[in-house]
């Protein structure tokens, strides 16, 4: 039983509010519901976006809810004043500011215009922002020993040294004069003395001295070179016809291409890796955005 | 308090029971205060080194005290793989020594060092450092950015050798004379200046001082740079660590900087 004051009181409910009445429950129930209803109906359909009255500490500003960076901020004053952020005055402080807001203003206006889609510096900037992205982070992430050692094995010539060629080249009158001095030269004799009596001349290939095997072989031709970079200090070739002219090489330099100490390559090694990275990122993406999109090709133009 | 209420009500707890409730409550309520004290001023602390300028923290002893130290605390775990434990740099990755005075990029403003950990040094961020790299000279296509001509092998000696004198090391005369006209013509001052002082603003090492970014300032380490060239990064932490620990460790390597002497170490810093 309650006791008489805690009697639910069905008339007049205002009367005593210490007495519990159903119905005044349900009126206050009632309006608590309707009241938040309205509310959530009136921010369902006049939202305008969650705005926040405070500035992050990190940002300078909030453009329609996008922050501009502080970092930003004192960056482009030291560029255009060339003052630290403590030196610059308040007009130049404004000058940047309002430049970057409207910049900002700029660019959401553009987004909500899809200018992205039509104008090409546009395009290729996002295309070319994605890609950034996918370097960035692959950039970030540490490289580890064990991955430079295995690019390390997998690509020694990349990282070989860059072989070194020096020789003399000269043009004989014809195939026999060419082979003579090459038997005169293998045979020890004077190179000044077989030059006169074969009457050889300088190709002027190689007059430069000691190169690099890539300009080596751009000086030389494919086919001379491929002669020469097989032979030893002190070696004369066997009698080359390239264009109808007779080449006798006599080698005075090679060094052959050799693999680098590891030591020495860890940045190369770490640069290359962090570009495997991207490049394996960028063609997984590709394949996903790919498998992802609906793409419809005319007929006559599908692969 | 509703539990406090009842027992207060209770007339069967033991007036001395009571008191060591009131207590204890009184003591919970001072510590709850306290601890909200703290979080709230350690939240305002944190909110203002982020807000403040950037180059006026180190004077404002709170704030670089407690920026130090979270600084090194970021700076062990995201930092010390490349840079080593102490800062010192690796010169076998081109990771420059971050506790002396030699700058890189920059002169070593707090603000200038939060631009490079947010935006790294070729590291794919658009904002980041990325004016040039060092060429391969000894490759045939030298630059990626645009034509520069091929050296051949004693053309590297002598700038090598030019390279060892302007760093106050001996070479060759006549190969310093070579190497002298060599870095006119290569493309060498453009970067590096006439003198070979550097430049900051592109991350152009000085060759003049002994502070090595690369191998040991030997003739040998000297000539591998000039013929492979050098492409060092730095990744970008934007959006990897938070403003607060961005600005910490800037503010802790500023402080290696400036607790240092000058000219005590031996590898450049960015």
């Amino acid at each position: 039983m309650l006791a008489d004051h805690k009697k639910p009181h069905s008339n007049g409910f205002w009367q005593n509010l210490a007495r519990p009445s159903p119905t005044r429950s349900l009126v206050f129930c009632s309006i608590g519901a309707f009241l938040g209803l309205a509310i959530a109906g009136f921010g369902l359909f006049t939202a305008g976006g969650t705005r926040t009255s405070h500035v992050p500490a990190a940002d300078i500003a909030l453009v329609n809810g996008v922050p501009l960076l502080m970092v930003d901020f004192i960056s482009q004053i030291n560029a255009l004043y060339g003052v630290p952020l403590s030196q610059a005055t308040p007009e130049q402080r404004k000058t940047v500011l309002d430049a970057m807001i409207r910049e900002e203003l700029y660019v959401q206006r553009g987004i909500e215009l899809g200018l992205q889609n039509d104008i090409i510096e546009v395009r290729q900037a996002l295309v070319g922002a994605v890609e950034a992205q996918q370097l960035t982070n692959s950039i970030a992430t540490p490289v580890s020993d064990a991955e430079m050692r295995a690019a390390y094995a997998q690509n020694p010539d990349r990282y070989s040294t860059e072989g070194r060629l020096s020789l003399d080249d000269y043009v004989a009158p014809d195939s026999s004069s060419a082979t003579l001095a090459v038997n005169a030269l293998r045979n020890g004799q004077d190179q000044s003395a077989v030059i006169a009596a074969q009457d050889l001349k300088p190709s002027g290939l190689m007059a430069d001295g000691t190169e690099f095997y890539f300009a080596a072989k751009i000086h030389l031709g494919d086919t001379l070179f491929a002669v020469a970079r097989t032979l030893h200090q002190g070696q004369v070739a066997d009698p080359i016809n390239v264009d109808g002219r007779w080449h006798v090489m006599i080698v005075r330099q090679n060094i052959p291409p050799q693999l680098r100490p590891f030591d020495t390559l860890k940045d190369k090694l770490m640069e290359d890796v962090r570009d495997a990275r991207a490049t394996h990122l960028h063609e997984t993406s590709e394949k996903f955005l790919l498998k992802r999109a609906d793409i419809l090709v005319a007929k006559g133009y599908q692969q | 308090m509703g539990l406090l209420c009842s027992l207060l009500k209770t007339s069967l707890a033991p007036k001395a029971k009571l008191h060591k409730i009131l207590l204890y409550c009184g003591l919970a309520i001072l510590f709850i205060g306290l601890g909200s004290w703290w979080i709230v001023a350690q939240i305002s602390l944190r909110a203002q080194i982020v807000r403040d300028d950037p180059d006026q923290i180190l004077h404002n002893p709170l704030l670089a005290q407690t920026a130090i130290n979270t600084g090194r605390k970021v700076y062990n775990e995201q930092c010390a793989s490349c840079h080593g434990p102490k800062a010192q740099g690796d010169t076998t990755i081109g990771a420059p020594n971050l506790a002396d005075h030699d700058f890189l990029y920059g002169s070593g403003t707090v603000a200038e060092i939060e631009q490079i950990v947010l935006y790294g040094i070729r590291s794919g961020d658009s904002r980041g450092w990325n004016l040039a790299s060092m060429p391969a000279f000894g490759t045939a296509n030298p630059y990626a950015g645009y034509k520069i001509n091929s050296l051949m092998p004693s053309q590297i000696d002598d700038v090598a050798a030019y390279i060892r004198h302007i760093s106050h090391q001996a070479a060759d005369p006549a190969a310093v004379e070579r190497g002298r006209a060599q870095f006119k013509t290569a493309g060498c001052w453009d970067c590096h200046g006439p003198d070979g002082g550097g430049d900051t603003s592109i991350g152009a090492p000085n060759l003049t001082d002994k502070i090595w970014l690369y191998g040991d300032g030997s003739i040998d380490a000297i000539k591998t740079t000039i013929t492979y060239g050098r492409h060092g990064e730095m990744p970008a932490f934007t959006g990897r660590i938070t403003p607060f620990q961005v600005r910490s460790v800037s503010v802790y390597i500023a402080s290696l900087s400036q607790a240092s002497q000058p000219e005590k170490n031996n590898a450049r810093r960015p």
